[in-house]
Protein backbone atom coordinates (compact mmCIF):
# COMPACT_ATOMS: atom_id res chain seq x y z
CA UNK A 1 0.00 0.00 0.00
CA UNK A 2 1.15 3.76 -0.38
CA UNK A 3 2.64 5.68 2.03
CA UNK A 4 0.93 8.88 0.01
CA UNK A 5 -2.04 8.23 -2.36
CA UNK A 6 -2.88 11.18 -4.31
CA UNK A 7 -6.31 10.57 -6.28
CA UNK A 8 -7.58 12.61 -8.79
CA UNK A 9 -6.75 16.05 -7.53
CA UNK A 10 -8.46 19.33 -8.83
CA UNK A 11 -7.03 22.36 -7.60
CA UNK A 12 -5.91 26.02 -8.87
CA UNK A 13 -5.87 29.62 -7.63
CA UNK A 14 -8.96 30.83 -8.21
CA UNK A 15 -11.09 30.66 -10.60
CA UNK A 16 -8.41 29.14 -13.11
CA UNK A 17 -7.99 25.39 -12.60
CA UNK A 18 -4.72 23.99 -13.05
CA UNK A 19 -5.05 20.24 -11.88
CA UNK A 20 -7.26 18.25 -13.68
CA UNK A 21 -7.83 14.66 -12.20
CA UNK A 22 -4.06 14.55 -10.99
CA UNK A 23 -3.42 10.72 -9.47
CA UNK A 24 0.84 10.12 -7.76
CA UNK A 25 1.48 6.85 -5.55
CA UNK A 26 4.44 7.04 -3.41
CA UNK A 27 5.36 3.74 -1.96
CA UNK A 28 7.54 3.70 1.31
CA UNK A 29 11.15 4.20 0.94
CA UNK A 30 11.04 4.73 -2.63
CA UNK A 31 12.20 8.35 -4.74
CA UNK A 32 9.53 9.32 -6.38
CA UNK A 33 9.80 12.24 -9.65
CA UNK A 34 7.44 14.36 -10.78
CA UNK A 35 8.74 15.73 -14.06
CA UNK A 36 7.32 17.91 -17.22
CA UNK A 37 7.44 21.14 -18.82
CA UNK A 38 7.13 24.44 -17.53
CA UNK A 39 3.93 25.61 -15.71
CA UNK A 40 2.29 22.13 -15.76
CA UNK A 41 1.59 22.56 -12.48
CA UNK A 42 4.26 20.48 -10.52
CA UNK A 43 4.55 23.28 -7.32
CA UNK A 44 1.30 23.37 -7.48
CA UNK A 45 0.06 19.90 -6.77
CA UNK A 46 2.96 19.65 -4.29
CA UNK A 47 1.60 22.67 -2.46
CA UNK A 48 -1.73 20.95 -2.63
CA UNK A 49 -0.44 17.98 -0.70
CA UNK A 50 1.35 20.24 2.10
CA UNK A 51 -1.74 22.00 2.87
CA UNK A 52 -0.97 25.29 1.58
CA UNK A 53 -3.75 24.76 -1.50
CA UNK A 54 -7.12 23.82 -1.29
CA UNK A 55 -8.11 20.56 -3.37
CA UNK A 56 -11.40 21.89 -5.22
CA UNK A 57 -11.90 17.78 -5.67
CA UNK A 58 -10.02 14.70 -4.87
CA UNK A 59 -8.60 13.08 -2.30
CA UNK A 60 -5.21 12.59 -0.69
CA UNK A 61 -4.15 9.65 1.69
CA UNK A 62 -1.37 9.47 3.93
CA UNK A 63 -0.28 6.46 5.56
CA UNK A 64 -3.80 5.29 4.85
CA UNK A 65 -5.18 8.65 6.50
CA UNK A 66 -7.00 11.42 5.06
CA UNK A 67 -4.96 14.25 4.83
CA UNK A 68 -6.91 16.13 2.07
CA UNK A 69 -7.39 19.83 2.87
CA UNK A 70 -5.61 19.31 5.97
CA UNK A 71 -3.63 22.54 7.44
CA UNK A 72 0.30 22.54 6.86
CA UNK A 73 0.65 22.21 10.73
CA UNK A 74 -1.38 18.69 10.58
CA UNK A 75 1.03 17.90 7.46
CA UNK A 76 4.49 18.59 9.39
CA UNK A 77 2.54 16.91 12.86
CA UNK A 78 1.70 13.75 10.47
CA UNK A 79 5.75 13.80 9.63
CA UNK A 80 5.47 15.07 5.92
CA UNK A 81 8.54 17.87 5.75
CA UNK A 82 8.01 20.23 2.06
CA UNK A 83 11.29 21.83 0.73
CA UNK A 84 9.91 24.86 -1.31
CA UNK A 85 11.92 25.83 -4.60
CA UNK A 86 12.46 29.32 -3.21
CA UNK A 87 13.02 31.62 -0.27
CA UNK A 88 13.20 28.14 1.55
CA UNK A 89 15.06 29.36 4.72
CA UNK A 90 14.80 32.11 6.84
CA UNK A 91 17.16 34.83 5.30
CA UNK A 92 16.95 36.91 8.73
CA UNK A 93 17.33 34.45 11.18
CA UNK A 94 20.73 32.29 11.79
CA UNK A 95 21.52 29.22 10.91
CA UNK A 96 20.86 27.40 14.12
CA UNK A 97 17.84 29.12 14.39
CA UNK A 98 16.39 27.67 10.95
CA UNK A 99 17.39 24.18 12.46
CA UNK A 100 15.88 24.75 15.75
CA UNK A 101 12.13 26.17 14.51
CA UNK A 102 11.41 22.43 13.59
CA UNK A 103 12.16 21.77 17.04
CA UNK A 104 9.71 24.26 18.67
CA UNK A 105 7.06 23.22 16.32
CA UNK A 106 7.22 19.46 16.93
CA UNK A 107 8.57 19.78 20.59
CA UNK A 108 11.72 17.37 19.87
CA UNK A 109 15.02 17.48 21.40
CA UNK A 110 16.91 19.78 19.54
CA UNK A 111 20.40 19.46 20.81
CA UNK A 112 20.37 15.98 20.19
CA UNK A 113 19.09 16.26 16.65
CA UNK A 114 21.38 18.71 15.82
CA UNK A 115 24.34 17.01 16.45
CA UNK A 116 22.85 14.04 14.53
CA UNK A 117 22.47 16.43 11.79
CA UNK A 118 25.30 18.02 11.62
CA UNK A 119 27.31 15.21 11.18
CA UNK A 120 25.24 14.52 7.58
CA UNK A 121 26.15 18.29 7.19
CA UNK A 122 29.16 19.14 8.49
CA UNK A 123 29.46 22.81 6.25
CA UNK A 124 26.97 24.31 8.60
CA UNK A 125 28.73 23.76 11.83
CA UNK A 126 30.63 26.16 11.48
CA UNK A 127 28.47 29.05 10.54
CA UNK A 128 25.81 28.66 12.94
CA UNK A 129 25.70 32.41 14.00
CA UNK A 130 25.40 33.40 10.84
CA UNK A 131 22.50 34.99 8.67
CA UNK A 132 21.13 32.35 6.59
CA UNK A 133 20.19 34.98 3.75
CA UNK A 134 24.36 35.66 3.58
CA UNK A 135 24.56 31.86 2.41
CA UNK A 136 25.53 30.53 -0.91
CA UNK A 137 22.99 29.01 -3.04
CA UNK A 138 24.31 25.55 -2.37
CA UNK A 139 24.59 26.17 0.97
CA UNK A 140 21.09 27.57 1.49
CA UNK A 141 19.54 24.12 0.18
CA UNK A 142 22.08 22.44 2.13
CA UNK A 143 20.61 24.14 5.17
CA UNK A 144 16.83 23.93 3.56
CA UNK A 145 17.30 19.89 3.72
CA UNK A 146 19.01 20.14 6.88
CA UNK A 147 15.94 22.45 8.72
CA UNK A 148 13.56 19.40 6.58
CA UNK A 149 15.71 16.38 7.57
CA UNK A 150 15.98 17.39 11.70
CA UNK A 151 12.56 16.50 12.46
CA UNK A 152 12.98 12.98 11.04
CA UNK A 153 10.37 13.08 8.82
CA UNK A 154 8.94 9.72 7.07
CA UNK A 155 8.23 11.72 3.90
CA UNK A 156 10.23 14.53 2.49
CA UNK A 157 8.95 16.65 -0.55
CA UNK A 158 11.07 18.79 -2.73
CA UNK A 159 10.63 21.31 -5.36
CA UNK A 160 13.58 21.70 -7.47
CA UNK A 161 16.09 21.41 -5.71
CA UNK A 162 19.02 21.94 -8.33
CA UNK A 163 17.10 24.88 -9.38
CA UNK A 164 19.65 27.78 -9.84
CA UNK A 165 22.49 25.78 -9.01
CA UNK A 166 26.05 25.30 -10.76
CA UNK A 167 25.99 21.82 -12.25
CA UNK A 168 28.52 20.59 -9.57
CA UNK A 169 26.72 21.59 -6.94
CA UNK A 170 23.04 20.14 -8.40
CA UNK A 171 25.27 16.88 -8.56
CA UNK A 172 26.30 17.06 -5.06
CA UNK A 173 22.49 17.96 -4.20
CA UNK A 174 21.37 14.76 -6.42
CA UNK A 175 24.09 12.65 -4.45
CA UNK A 176 22.86 14.10 -1.14
CA UNK A 177 19.15 13.31 -2.20
CA UNK A 178 20.29 9.51 -2.66
CA UNK A 179 21.56 9.08 -0.12
CA UNK A 180 18.60 10.98 2.16
CA UNK A 181 16.59 8.47 0.34
CA UNK A 182 19.07 5.60 1.49
CA UNK A 183 18.91 6.08 4.98
CA UNK A 184 14.98 5.22 4.76
CA UNK A 185 13.49 8.44 4.08
CA UNK A 186 10.05 7.70 1.26
CA UNK A 187 10.59 11.22 -1.11
CA UNK A 188 9.16 13.05 -3.57
CA UNK A 189 10.80 15.24 -5.61
CA UNK A 190 10.17 17.82 -8.82
CA UNK A 191 13.16 18.45 -11.06
CA UNK A 192 13.65 20.14 -13.90
CA UNK A 193 16.67 18.33 -14.18
CA UNK A 194 14.85 14.66 -15.53
CA UNK A 195 17.58 12.90 -16.72
CA UNK A 196 19.36 13.32 -13.57
CA UNK A 197 16.24 12.71 -11.41
CA UNK A 198 15.23 9.50 -13.29
CA UNK A 199 18.23 7.92 -13.18
CA UNK A 200 17.92 7.98 -9.39
CA UNK A 201 14.10 7.65 -9.06
CA UNK A 202 12.06 4.21 -8.10
CA UNK A 203 8.89 5.83 -10.02
CA UNK A 204 8.36 8.83 -12.24
CA UNK A 205 5.44 10.57 -13.20
CA UNK A 206 5.06 13.04 -16.22
CA UNK A 207 2.73 15.58 -15.60
CA UNK A 208 1.69 18.27 -18.81
CA UNK A 209 -0.96 21.17 -18.53
CA UNK A 210 -1.86 19.92 -15.50
CA UNK A 211 -2.63 16.45 -16.33
CA UNK A 212 -1.40 12.67 -15.56
CA UNK A 213 0.83 11.84 -18.91
CA UNK A 214 3.03 8.74 -18.41
CA UNK A 215 3.70 7.34 -15.75
CA UNK A 216 6.54 4.62 -15.32
CA UNK A 217 9.49 3.05 -12.83
CA UNK A 218 12.78 6.08 -13.36
CA UNK A 219 14.66 3.43 -16.02
CA UNK A 220 11.52 2.79 -17.85
CA UNK A 221 10.70 6.67 -18.20
CA UNK A 222 14.52 7.64 -18.99
CA UNK A 223 14.39 4.99 -22.34
CA UNK A 224 10.82 5.95 -23.49
CA UNK A 225 11.31 7.76 -26.52
CA UNK A 226 7.77 9.42 -26.19
CA UNK A 227 9.63 11.16 -22.77
CA UNK A 228 13.08 11.16 -24.12
CA UNK A 229 10.96 13.39 -27.21
CA UNK A 230 8.98 15.56 -24.42
CA UNK A 231 10.75 15.69 -21.71
CA UNK A 232 14.46 15.01 -21.91
CA UNK A 233 16.14 17.30 -24.66
CA UNK A 234 17.00 16.17 -28.03
CA UNK A 235 20.46 15.79 -27.97
CA UNK A 236 22.95 13.02 -25.60
CA UNK B 1 37.14 56.91 2.99
CA UNK B 2 34.11 55.75 1.91
CA UNK B 3 30.86 56.59 3.45
CA UNK B 4 27.62 54.92 2.67
CA UNK B 5 24.98 57.05 2.13
CA UNK B 6 23.06 56.63 5.20
CA UNK B 7 26.12 56.49 7.29
CA UNK B 8 25.67 61.21 6.26
CA UNK B 9 22.56 60.79 8.42
CA UNK B 10 24.33 59.70 11.43
CA UNK B 11 27.46 62.11 10.80
CA UNK B 12 24.59 64.81 10.51
CA UNK B 13 23.04 63.62 13.43
CA UNK B 14 25.88 63.69 16.00
CA UNK B 15 26.84 67.12 15.05
CA UNK B 16 23.90 68.56 15.44
CA UNK B 17 23.71 66.88 18.98
CA UNK B 18 27.26 68.01 19.61
CA UNK B 19 25.98 71.42 18.96
CA UNK B 20 23.28 71.18 21.09
CA UNK B 21 24.82 69.91 23.98
CA UNK B 22 27.38 72.53 23.58
CA UNK B 23 25.38 75.73 22.71
CA UNK B 24 22.31 74.23 23.14
CA UNK B 25 20.11 73.28 26.32
CA UNK B 26 21.25 69.82 27.31
CA UNK B 27 17.79 69.49 29.08
CA UNK B 28 15.35 69.34 26.21
CA UNK B 29 18.43 66.62 24.52
CA UNK B 30 17.85 64.52 27.75
CA UNK B 31 14.36 65.03 28.37
CA UNK B 32 13.73 64.33 24.48
CA UNK B 33 15.56 60.87 24.87
CA UNK B 34 13.26 60.26 27.63
CA UNK B 35 10.43 61.12 25.63
CA UNK B 36 11.92 58.66 22.55
CA UNK B 37 11.60 55.83 25.12
CA UNK B 38 8.14 56.56 25.60
CA UNK B 39 7.30 56.57 21.61
CA UNK B 40 9.55 53.70 21.13
CA UNK B 41 6.60 52.00 23.09
CA UNK B 42 4.22 52.46 20.31
CA UNK B 43 6.77 52.52 17.38
CA UNK B 44 7.92 48.89 18.39
CA UNK B 45 3.77 47.90 18.57
CA UNK B 46 3.74 49.59 15.13
CA UNK B 47 6.70 47.75 13.37
CA UNK B 48 5.50 44.51 14.23
CA UNK B 49 1.97 44.95 13.52
CA UNK B 50 3.56 45.87 10.33
CA UNK B 51 5.86 42.82 10.20
CA UNK B 52 3.89 40.04 10.44
CA UNK B 53 0.36 41.31 8.86
CA UNK B 54 1.97 44.25 6.67
CA UNK B 55 -0.07 46.89 7.10
CA UNK B 56 0.11 50.41 9.08
CA UNK B 57 -1.66 50.71 12.01
CA UNK B 58 -3.44 53.71 12.21
CA UNK B 59 -4.78 52.77 15.74
CA UNK B 60 -1.85 52.43 17.62
CA UNK B 61 -2.11 56.28 18.87
CA UNK B 62 -5.40 55.84 19.71
CA UNK B 63 -4.70 52.77 21.74
CA UNK B 64 -2.11 54.66 23.53
CA UNK B 65 -4.56 57.42 24.31
CA UNK B 66 -7.32 54.48 25.12
CA UNK B 67 -4.52 52.75 27.45
CA UNK B 68 -3.73 56.13 29.14
CA UNK B 69 -7.65 56.42 30.18
CA UNK B 70 -7.98 52.92 31.40
CA UNK B 71 -5.10 53.69 33.68
CA UNK B 72 -7.17 56.73 34.76
CA UNK B 73 -9.92 55.26 35.80
CA UNK B 74 -8.27 52.04 37.33
CA UNK B 75 -6.30 54.51 39.62
CA UNK B 76 -9.27 57.54 39.97
CA UNK B 77 -12.50 55.28 40.27
CA UNK B 78 -11.45 51.77 41.13
CA UNK B 79 -8.24 52.13 43.59
CA UNK B 80 -9.88 55.43 44.64
CA UNK B 81 -12.86 53.12 45.08
CA UNK B 82 -10.96 50.64 47.38
CA UNK B 83 -9.14 52.95 49.26
CA UNK B 84 -5.75 52.55 47.70
CA UNK B 85 -4.34 56.08 47.51
CA UNK B 86 -1.00 55.90 47.85
CA UNK B 87 0.91 59.21 48.14
CA UNK B 88 3.96 60.26 45.65
CA UNK B 89 7.04 57.71 46.10
CA UNK B 90 10.30 59.44 46.44
CA UNK B 91 11.19 62.18 44.29
CA UNK B 92 8.55 61.51 41.30
CA UNK B 93 4.31 62.99 41.44
CA UNK B 94 2.87 59.24 41.21
CA UNK B 95 2.77 56.80 43.57
CA UNK B 96 2.37 53.07 43.71
CA UNK B 97 -1.39 53.16 42.39
CA UNK B 98 -0.27 54.34 39.13
CA UNK B 99 3.05 51.75 38.82
CA UNK B 100 0.13 49.23 39.33
CA UNK B 101 -2.37 50.09 37.18
CA UNK B 102 -0.06 50.35 34.14
CA UNK B 103 0.20 46.35 34.12
CA UNK B 104 -3.38 45.79 34.61
CA UNK B 105 -3.35 48.35 32.04
CA UNK B 106 -1.33 46.32 29.40
CA UNK B 107 -3.39 43.16 30.04
CA UNK B 108 -7.05 44.96 29.68
CA UNK B 109 -5.81 46.58 26.41
CA UNK B 110 -4.28 43.51 25.39
CA UNK B 111 -7.19 41.70 25.79
CA UNK B 112 -9.08 44.48 23.52
CA UNK B 113 -6.74 44.20 20.45
CA UNK B 114 -6.84 40.78 20.29
CA UNK B 115 -10.71 41.13 19.85
CA UNK B 116 -10.71 43.53 17.91
CA UNK B 117 -8.30 41.65 15.49
CA UNK B 118 -11.14 38.67 15.87
CA UNK B 119 -13.93 41.05 14.97
CA UNK B 120 -12.22 43.03 12.42
CA UNK B 121 -8.58 42.28 10.69
CA UNK B 122 -9.02 38.84 10.99
CA UNK B 123 -12.45 38.58 8.66
CA UNK B 124 -10.77 41.21 6.52
CA UNK B 125 -7.49 38.94 6.07
CA UNK B 126 -9.84 35.72 5.67
CA UNK B 127 -11.34 37.58 2.41
CA UNK B 128 -7.55 38.33 1.11
CA UNK B 129 -8.44 42.41 1.62
CA UNK B 130 -5.29 44.32 0.27
CA UNK B 131 -3.55 45.99 2.81
CA UNK B 132 -4.31 49.11 2.43
CA UNK B 133 -7.40 48.25 2.79
CA UNK B 134 -6.67 47.28 6.44
CA UNK B 135 -5.03 50.18 6.86
CA UNK B 136 -7.64 51.98 6.02
CA UNK B 137 -10.10 50.16 8.65
CA UNK B 138 -7.66 50.70 11.20
CA UNK B 139 -7.79 54.62 10.66
CA UNK B 140 -11.76 53.47 11.46
CA UNK B 141 -10.68 51.60 14.33
CA UNK B 142 -8.47 54.93 15.31
CA UNK B 143 -11.85 56.90 14.96
CA UNK B 144 -14.14 54.56 16.76
CA UNK B 145 -11.43 54.26 19.69
CA UNK B 146 -11.40 58.03 19.79
CA UNK B 147 -15.28 58.40 19.92
CA UNK B 148 -15.42 56.20 22.65
CA UNK B 149 -13.23 57.62 24.67
CA UNK B 150 -14.51 61.02 24.00
CA UNK B 151 -17.90 59.47 25.04
CA UNK B 152 -16.60 57.79 28.33
CA UNK B 153 -14.53 60.48 29.59
CA UNK B 154 -15.57 63.69 27.57
CA UNK B 155 -13.33 66.14 25.84
CA UNK B 156 -11.82 68.10 28.69
CA UNK B 157 -8.76 67.25 29.75
CA UNK B 158 -8.22 64.73 32.76
CA UNK B 159 -5.60 64.50 35.57
CA UNK B 160 -3.74 61.91 37.31
CA UNK B 161 -3.51 62.74 40.98
CA UNK B 162 0.02 64.01 41.28
CA UNK B 163 2.03 65.95 44.28
CA UNK B 164 4.74 68.68 42.59
CA UNK B 165 7.98 67.67 42.96
CA UNK B 166 11.41 69.43 42.63
CA UNK B 167 13.17 69.29 39.26
CA UNK B 168 16.57 67.14 39.49
CA UNK B 169 19.39 69.99 38.84
CA UNK B 170 22.40 68.72 37.32
CA UNK B 171 25.42 70.37 35.67
CA UNK B 172 25.10 72.37 33.00
CA UNK B 173 21.72 73.66 34.00
CA UNK B 174 20.57 70.67 32.89
CA UNK B 175 17.16 70.07 34.33
CA UNK B 176 14.92 67.09 34.14
CA UNK B 177 11.30 66.18 36.12
CA UNK B 178 12.33 62.62 37.94
CA UNK B 179 9.55 61.69 36.79
CA UNK B 180 10.82 61.28 32.81
CA UNK B 181 13.48 59.39 34.15
CA UNK B 182 11.91 57.04 36.15
CA UNK B 183 9.28 56.63 33.22
CA UNK B 184 12.25 56.10 30.98
CA UNK B 185 13.89 53.58 32.67
CA UNK B 186 10.34 51.48 32.40
CA UNK B 187 10.27 52.36 28.96
CA UNK B 188 13.07 51.11 28.10
CA UNK B 189 12.89 47.49 30.67
CA UNK B 190 9.73 46.98 28.53
CA UNK B 191 11.68 47.15 25.05
CA UNK B 192 13.97 44.77 26.40
CA UNK B 193 11.60 42.56 27.67
CA UNK B 194 10.18 42.40 23.98
CA UNK B 195 14.24 42.32 22.06
CA UNK B 196 14.48 39.04 24.45
CA UNK B 197 10.97 38.14 24.53
CA UNK B 198 11.77 37.63 20.28
CA UNK B 199 15.27 36.53 20.30
CA UNK B 200 15.37 33.36 22.80
CA UNK B 201 11.41 33.07 23.43
CA UNK B 202 9.68 30.33 21.13
CA UNK B 203 6.80 32.34 20.15
CA UNK B 204 9.34 35.23 20.16
CA UNK B 205 10.87 33.36 17.64
CA UNK B 206 7.79 31.94 15.61
CA UNK B 207 7.00 35.95 15.35
CA UNK B 208 10.39 36.37 13.69
CA UNK B 209 10.34 33.99 11.62
CA UNK B 210 6.52 35.03 10.20
CA UNK B 211 8.01 38.20 9.70
CA UNK B 212 10.77 36.53 7.62
CA UNK B 213 8.78 34.45 5.68
CA UNK B 214 5.25 34.00 5.65
CA UNK B 215 4.44 30.87 3.80
CA UNK B 216 7.76 29.11 5.20
CA UNK B 217 6.52 29.35 8.47
CA UNK B 218 3.43 28.34 7.71
CA UNK B 219 4.82 25.35 5.67
CA UNK B 220 7.27 24.56 8.70
CA UNK B 221 4.32 23.75 10.81
CA UNK B 222 4.09 27.03 12.72
CA UNK B 223 0.67 27.85 13.75
CA UNK B 224 0.53 31.72 12.72
CA UNK B 225 -2.85 32.34 14.30
CA UNK B 226 -0.90 32.29 17.31
CA UNK B 227 2.17 34.59 16.41
CA UNK B 228 -0.46 37.09 15.52
CA UNK B 229 -2.14 37.16 18.47
CA UNK B 230 1.06 37.68 20.22
CA UNK B 231 2.05 40.29 17.58
CA UNK B 232 -1.33 41.96 19.09
CA UNK B 233 -0.91 41.14 22.79
CA UNK B 234 3.12 42.55 22.44
CA UNK B 235 1.89 45.52 20.33
CA UNK B 236 -2.15 46.62 22.65
CA UNK B 237 0.42 46.82 25.75
CA UNK B 238 3.32 48.41 25.00
CA UNK B 239 0.90 50.90 23.30
CA UNK B 240 -0.95 50.91 26.68
CA UNK B 241 1.77 51.51 28.49
CA UNK B 242 3.39 53.85 26.48
CA UNK B 243 -0.17 56.36 26.46
CA UNK B 244 -0.21 56.05 30.76
CA UNK B 245 3.43 56.99 30.62
CA UNK B 246 2.60 59.75 27.98
CA UNK B 247 -0.11 60.80 29.85
CA UNK B 248 1.86 60.75 33.54
CA UNK B 249 4.36 62.82 32.15
CA UNK B 250 2.21 65.67 30.39
CA UNK B 251 0.42 66.11 33.22
CA UNK B 252 -2.61 65.84 31.35
CA UNK B 253 -4.51 63.44 29.10
CA UNK B 254 -6.58 64.02 26.34
CA UNK B 255 -8.92 62.29 23.89
CA UNK B 256 -6.43 63.40 21.36
CA UNK B 257 -3.59 62.69 23.29
CA UNK B 258 -2.47 59.49 21.24
CA UNK B 259 -3.26 60.53 17.38
CA UNK B 260 -1.11 63.84 18.53
CA UNK B 261 1.97 61.63 18.42
CA UNK B 262 0.55 58.51 15.87
CA UNK B 263 2.71 60.70 13.09
CA UNK B 264 6.15 61.03 15.13
CA UNK B 265 5.59 57.24 15.67
CA UNK B 266 5.02 56.60 12.33
CA UNK B 267 8.25 58.74 11.55
CA UNK B 268 10.36 56.28 13.76
CA UNK B 269 9.00 53.47 12.07
CA UNK B 270 9.83 54.75 9.10
CA UNK B 271 13.04 55.89 10.30
CA UNK B 272 14.25 52.97 11.72
CA UNK B 273 13.12 50.52 8.98
CA UNK B 274 9.75 49.08 9.12
CA UNK B 275 9.56 45.97 10.86
CA UNK B 276 12.44 46.19 12.69
CA UNK B 277 11.85 46.22 16.29
CA UNK B 278 15.65 47.91 17.23
CA UNK B 279 14.97 50.18 14.10
CA UNK B 280 12.07 51.36 15.75
CA UNK B 281 13.62 52.34 19.56
CA UNK B 282 16.76 54.08 17.64
CA UNK B 283 14.27 55.51 15.38
CA UNK B 284 12.03 57.04 18.31
CA UNK B 285 14.93 58.18 19.94
CA UNK B 286 16.11 60.72 17.36
CA UNK B 287 12.65 61.82 16.95
CA UNK B 288 12.15 62.80 20.19
CA UNK B 289 15.63 64.21 20.94
CA UNK B 290 14.93 65.82 17.80
CA UNK B 291 11.28 67.39 18.41
CA UNK B 292 12.19 68.40 21.81
CA UNK B 293 15.75 70.17 20.52
CA UNK B 294 13.92 71.85 18.07
CA UNK B 295 11.96 74.16 20.84
CA UNK B 296 15.02 76.17 21.63
CA UNK B 297 14.56 77.59 18.41
CA UNK B 298 11.20 76.66 17.28
CA UNK B 299 7.76 77.24 18.42
CA UNK B 300 6.43 73.67 20.08
CA UNK B 301 3.82 73.52 17.68
CA UNK B 302 6.36 72.59 14.93
CA UNK B 303 7.49 69.43 16.71
CA UNK B 304 5.34 67.29 14.26
CA UNK B 305 7.11 69.17 11.17
CA UNK B 306 10.49 68.53 12.52
CA UNK B 307 9.67 65.02 13.06
CA UNK B 308 8.00 64.83 9.51
CA UNK B 309 11.25 66.44 7.90
CA UNK B 310 13.78 64.14 9.45
CA UNK B 311 11.62 61.32 8.07
CA UNK B 312 11.61 62.45 4.30
CA UNK B 313 15.06 63.11 4.35
CA UNK B 314 15.31 59.85 5.92
CA UNK B 315 13.25 58.40 2.93
CA UNK B 316 15.26 60.18 0.24
CA UNK B 317 19.00 59.01 1.49
CA UNK B 318 17.93 55.47 2.35
CA UNK B 319 14.34 54.31 1.77
CA UNK B 320 14.76 50.96 3.98
CA UNK B 321 15.49 53.24 6.93
CA UNK B 322 19.05 52.99 9.20
CA UNK B 323 18.26 49.32 9.97
CA UNK B 324 16.41 48.04 6.94
CA UNK B 325 17.86 45.77 4.70
CA UNK B 326 17.44 46.68 0.87
CA UNK B 327 16.13 44.23 -1.52
N1 LIG C 1 0.09 31.93 -6.97
C1 LIG C 1 -0.41 31.72 -8.20
N2 LIG C 1 -1.49 32.40 -8.60
C2 LIG C 1 -2.02 32.21 -9.84
N3 LIG C 1 -1.52 31.34 -10.73
C3 LIG C 1 -0.44 30.63 -10.38
C4 LIG C 1 0.17 30.78 -9.10
N4 LIG C 1 1.24 29.95 -9.04
C5 LIG C 1 1.27 29.30 -10.23
N5 LIG C 1 0.27 29.71 -11.03
C6 LIG C 1 -0.01 29.19 -12.38
O1 LIG C 1 -0.26 27.82 -12.30
C7 LIG C 1 0.31 27.13 -13.38
C8 LIG C 1 1.18 26.01 -12.87
O2 LIG C 1 2.25 26.56 -12.13
P1 LIG C 1 3.27 25.68 -11.32
O3 LIG C 1 2.52 24.68 -10.53
O4 LIG C 1 4.17 26.59 -10.60
O5 LIG C 1 4.04 24.96 -12.51
P2 LIG C 1 5.40 24.14 -12.47
O6 LIG C 1 5.84 24.00 -11.06
O7 LIG C 1 5.06 22.84 -13.11
O8 LIG C 1 6.38 24.91 -13.30
C9 LIG C 1 1.08 28.16 -14.20
O9 LIG C 1 0.27 28.51 -15.30
C10 LIG C 1 1.21 29.33 -13.28
O10 LIG C 1 1.17 30.53 -13.98
MG1 LIG D 1 7.55 24.81 -10.07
Amino acid sequence: MALLDVQNINAGYGETEILHSVSIQVNEGNLVAIIGPNGSGKSTLLKVIVGLLEAKKGNIEFMADSITNSSPQKIVELGISYVPQAENVFTNMTIKENLEIPSLVLKFNFKKRLEEILELFPILDTKMNTKAGTLSGGQRQTLAFAKALISKPSLMILDEPSAGLSPIMADSTFETIESINKSGVTILIVEQNAKKILSIADRGYVLATGENKIDDTGLNLLTNPDVGMLYLGGSN
Amino acid sequence: MNIKNYDYFWVIFIIALSALIIFGQPSLIINGLLLGFIYSLGAIGLTLVFGILRFGNFAQGDLMTLGGYISLTIVTVIFAGIGFTGSALGPFTFGLPIVLAIPLTMLLTSIIVVILDQLIYKRLRTRQASTMLISIASLGVAIMIRGLVQFLWGNEPEYFPRESKQFYMLPLDIRIPPDNVILGLMAVLMTLGVYLFLKYNKYGKFMRATANNPNLSLSTGINTSIVIMWTWIISGSLAAAGGTMLAVSQAQILPMTGWKILLPIFASVILGGIGKPIGALVGAIIIGISMEASTAWLNPTYKPAVAFTIMIAMLLVKPNGLFGEKD
